[in-house]
């Protein structure tokens, strides 16, 4: 369903007055260095990896939020990248996204029933208002806010966080997309609203026929909703494969790293930690050679000089040259 | 013990009336232990954490006894206050990016909280024991030069952790010190805070919503709810054995690791508005045990085992 194929987004690095005097080269951070992946229809593809990894950065260009430097996105064959702007807009219809902050991505002005709306009079998606309105109504209920009548007209300002994020999930939905990035959907929550909202997300899923690009950091909750998985790094996809298997077996030491990693609430169960040195390097000077070099323990001489290639391996695909 | 609060209550004044945050409660910590402190945004866990440094708007209204080494901290005037703030009770905040100054460098901000404490100290004085507790969180020394916002979030929290412990408090409070940063991250700093407090033998109060970052560190768990603490027990004993229904729930809600495990339990409802708590138990609206007195009358605390729990599948067994 959806297909990407060898995808980059490099960010130019501003430079100062001095530097363009200097004629120092432009930089670039390379916040997605050619990635390939693809989403089957009705499947959960979780990209997970730390702040600065590039998955937000994939989430939006999937969506062309961002243009993207180079590279193909496919959506059911029609190529996204090669979509005009109206084109664009009206195709925007098919893919949704759900983002990290609702404060954020709802306008404190309008009121919450107002920007399910919206949508739906962007896309021209039912005649009359009252008719729109009726359909808002329905999915509130369905997000699990009733009654609906006591939440479309007050202002996000008067929700909490969970039921904030209810209203972007059903803002997002009542397109009826057929596809819809997570971007960190849950993660400002409480554990108890988490669980309350991924269940919503699973039972929705289920009932829109919906495919999902699930982005976390967390990799605790993507059990629950992902068949597949892809591990970032510094713009690049080191594992990628069957979640269960990835999972169940990390081979890639940054995945090992990231599974071990997850708090363990069962005090006698203390894990044995493979935590890392350091935190990710600054993307616009990356390391030579594989970039989790100065931060992997098991780490060689060919990997300070010679990049690994995603090489089919056990079931899936790696980049590392231990494998 | 080295701390104690008892019946303490710490109420906002707000127009519709007062904000009950902290209702009764009661915790101790000795020397050398980590008290986690859990439970959902909103129940008073960071109220309580500020309360004990009464850096609360001036409205707030306290009473009950919070003790510091037998010292009483409620009453006594802010001067004196001043004194206890950083030097007995340091504070690790969840957001290091607005409790560092970002303009100035980290060796001010050092000789400043210095300073506070000990008046006659020199700034070279001052520079020595910074860069002495630098190097203990794992940042080189001539780093102190820059501003906060030239390092990451995890430095940052470093930073803050190296600046709390350079007055070697009594206790320490950290507040979610880990909840803005990477899994990673995260896991850098806690095996952090868990070398520094088996060194410096730091008490320690650790405030969380995280029951799995509490696990790995806290010798004994409470949980709050809506102002109360309704179970205190050890960290094994929570565990395995959670008497409170509020806290067998909370522990089934949290993801865990076992893959094969894949049913999703979540508590239903929120909890409620402190304005207006219930006037019983205060879990009672969501508690799937709910008997007609939890919705009358607040439960008392009682020991079963070596747990104390707030709730009156208990009492009755007592009674």
């Amino acid at each position: 369903m959806i297909r990407v194929n060898n995808l980059k987004k490099y960010f130019p690095v501003k430079r100062t007055v001095g530097e363009v005097l200097l004629r120092v080269p432009q930089r670039f951070v390379k916040a997605v260095d050619g990635i390939d992946f693809t989403i089957s229809k009705g499947e959960t593809f979780g990209l997970v990896g730390e702040s600065g990894s590039g998955k937000t950065t994939t989430g939006r260009l999937i969506l062309r939020l961002v243009e993207p430097t180079s590279g193909k996105i496919f959506f059911e064959d029609i190529e996204i990248t090669k979509l005009s702007k109206e084109e664009l807009r009206k195709f925007r219809k098919n893919m949704q996204i759900i983002f990290q902050d609702p404060m954020a991505a709802l306008n404190p002005y309008m009121k919450v029933g107002e920007a399910i709306k919206h949508g739906l009079e962007i896309h021209n998606i039912g005649d009359i208002n009252k008719e729109r309105k009726n359909m808002v109504m329905k999915m509130l209920e369905r997000v699990n806010l009733s009654p609906p009548e006591d939440f479309y007209y007050r202002y996000p300002h008067e929700l909490s966080g969970g039921q904030k994020q209810r209203i972007v999930i059903a803002r997002a939905l009542i397109l009826k997309p057929k596809f819809v990035v997570a971007d960190e959907a849950i993660a400002m929550l409480d554990v108890s609203v988490r669980s309350q909202l991924l269940k919503l997300l699973i039972d929705l899923k289920n009932e829109f026929d919906l495919t999902f690009l699930f982005i976390t950091h967390d990799l605790a909750t993507t059990k629950y909703i992902c068949n597949k998985i892809g591990v970032m790094y510094l713009g690049k996809i080191v594992e990628i494969g069957n979640f269960k298997e990835i999972y169940n077996e990390p081979l890639h030491p940054y995945t090992k790293a990231l599974i071990s990693a997850v708090p363990e609430p069962d005090p006698k169960k203390k894990k044995e930690k493979l935590i890392p040195e350091g935190e990710v390097p600054n993307p616009i000077n990356p390391p030579s050679g594989c970039k989790f070099h100065p931060r992997c323990p098991y780490a060689m001489d060919v990997c300070k000089v010679e990049e690994p290639s995603l090489k089919e391996f056990k079931n899936r695909k790696i980049a590392c040259h231990l494998y | 013990m080295i701390f104690e609060a008892k019946d303490l209550k710490i109420y906002y004044k707000t127009k519709k009336g007062f904000v009950k945050a902290v209702d009764n409660i009661s915790l101790s910590v000795e020397k050398g232990q980590t008290v986690g402190l859990v439970g959902e945004s909103g129940c008073g866990k960071s109220t309580f954490g500020q309360g004990i440094l009464r850096i609360l708007p001036p409205s707030t209204f306290y009473s009950g006894s919070l003790k510091i080494e037998n010292q009483e901290l409620l009453g006594i005037p802010e001067s004196s206050m001043r004194k206890i703030r950083g030097k007995k009770i340091g504070m690790i905040f969840q957001d290091p990016m607005t409790s560092l100054n970002p303009v100035m460098r980290i060796e001010k901000l050092f000789y400043e909280t210095l300073r506070t404490h000990e008046p006659e100290i020199t700034e070279e004085e001052a520079r020595k024991r910074t860069a002495k507790v630098l190097e203990k969180v794992g940042i080189e020394p001539e780093r102190m030069r820059e501003y906060s916002f030239q390092f990451s979030g995890g430095m940052r929290q470093r930073v803050m952790i190296a600046l709390t412990l350079v007055l070697n408090p009594l206790l320490v409070i950290a507040d979610e010190p880990t909840t803005s940063l990477d899994v990673i991250v995260q896991a850098q700093i806690m095996n952090l805070l868990n070398e520094l407090r088996k060194e410096y033998d730091m008490s320690m109060i650790l405030i969380t919503h995280d029951l799995g970052v509490v696990a790995e560190m806290a010798d004994k768990i409470c949980v709050m709810y809506a102002g109360h603490i309704v179970e205190e027990a050890l960290s094994e004993d929570l565990y395995y054995r959670p008497k409170h229904p509020y806290t067998e729930l909370l522990l089934k809600s949290i993801p865990n690791t076992n893959i094969n495990d894949l049913e999703l339990k979540y508590i239903p409802g929120s909890p409620p508005d402190l304005l207006n708590p219930p006037i019983g138990c205060r879990f009672a609206p969501r508690c799937p045990y709910k008997k007609e007195i939890c919705e009358k009358k607040v439960p008392p605390t009682v020991k079963v085992d070596k747990t104390k729990v707030k709730c009156w599948l208990y009492s009755e067994v007592e009674q």
